[in-house]
């Protein structure tokens, strides 16, 4: 992207883009690849479906791009495309693994599985990786109203305009997102900590032995 | 303001999407209560967190991916509406005129007309009224007419 890319808006390289000039997409495919990539893999947590997903959200704006009212938020119309695409794969995947039997038949390790996450996530001592665990486990919703509003810095206003949902159902899902991050966090700090004391204790024990 | 109230507004509060009157009243609480602010303070741990994750990197040839499907989109219109158009008209033609051919019920079907023979000589008024039944079951109206002609005339006995 050059500077001179960046002296026209998105509306006017949206007009020229109708005007039959497709290679001006290319500005705003650079001007928002980063945000929409990086709002998608904090959703799905995975690279190269990220990578994919995006692909698809900006062809998308392409083919939608008549719907697209001059002087709206250009920034809420992409987000709304990524949104609703980022949501349609998350429903995909949850029935792909509904109809593949995961649930029933690993339901029992299910548990397991999740407890050895959390024992790797604390073995690595790394807040990161215990932010992203206490992420997915937020609904989507939750998720998505977060991301948007720490992350991409949206106001309260935007995320409605993207999402369609109102200002108080938006409160109210920041708020329980942001409460069920700091609980869960809490609690893998408190294991973690059990965890090291256990370990300092059997590294005694070895010793007394 | 008191502390049930304040922690149903510090993640707006923290937002910064609380009015200024409330604002006010959650800083002046803020201010003396310390189990709020420690609250608070573990609300943006949380939230902040987000904000660490690490950033990804678009692929390096990620805009010209896009763009070749845009191209790839743009190809295929061009093939569904300008090259085949003329082909879907003309499919779709010959289909509608098969149709018209092939119905039964559109095929013109001959009514037999009812001799006039029937509706004179010694005819009785319990004939004449038969006839008139018949063909306004048929919906046809010249015979109705005639029928009710000839009952007028009296050409019955």
């Amino acid at each position: 992207m050059t500077e001179k890319d960046n002296v026209f808006s998105d509306d006017d390289v949206v007009r020229s883009v109708r005007e039959g000039n497709t290679r001006n997409f290319e500005i705003l495919v650079d001007r928002y690849k980063k945000k929409i990539i990086n709002f998608i893999h904090k959703m799905i947590f995975d690279y190269d479906e990220a990578q994919s997903l995006a692909q698809d959200v900006f062809l998308k704006v392409y083919e939608s791009i008549k719907k697209y009212k001059s002087q709206d938020n250009f920034q809420a119309f992409i987000f709304t495309i990524a949104k609703n695409k980022t949501l349609n794969y998350i429903k995909k995947q949850k029935r792909v693994l509904l109809f593949s039997g995961f649930l029933s038949r690993d339901a029992e390790n299910r548990h397991f599985q999740a407890e050895e996450t959390q024992y790797a996530v604390m073995e690595k001592h790394q807040q990161e990786e215990m932010l992203t665990a206490a992420l997915k486990n937020l609904n989507e919703n939750q998720r998505i109203a977060l991301i948007m509003k720490v992350y991409l810095d949206f106001s309260y206003k935007k995320i409605e305009e993207i999402t369609g949902w109102s200002v108080p159902k938006i409160e109210t899902l920041i708020s329980r997102g942001k409460s069920n991050l700091k609980r869960q966090v809490l609690s893998m700090e408190n294991s973690q900590e059990n965890l090291q004391e256990r370990g300092k204790k059997n590294v005694l024990e070895v010793r007394v032995i | 303001m008191k502390c049930r109230e304040t922690i149903l507004y510090l993640s707006q509060y923290q937002d910064g999407e609380l009015d200024r009157r409330l604002r006010e009243e959650v800083n002046a609480h803020l201010g003396e209560c310390q189990r709020c602010r420690q609250e608070l303070r573990l609300l943006e741990i949380a939230a902040n967190g987000i904000k660490t994750l690490p950033e990804v990197d678009p692929q390096q040839n990620f805009t010209a991916q896009v763009m070749a499907k845009v191209k790839h989109t743009q190809g295929e219109k061009t093939r569904w509406f300008a090259l085949p158009s003329l082909v879907y008209s003309f499919v779709f033609i010959i289909f509608c005129l098969l149709g018209l051919m092939l119905n039964p019920n559109l095929k013109p079907q001959i009514q037999e007309p009812v001799k006039a023979s029937t509706l004179s000589g010694s005819a009785t008024i319990s004939d004449y009224s038969a006839l008139l039944a018949e063909s306004q079951q048929l919906n046809l109206i010249e015979i109705q007419d005639r029928t009710i002609e000839m009952v007028y005339n009296g050409e019955y006995e």
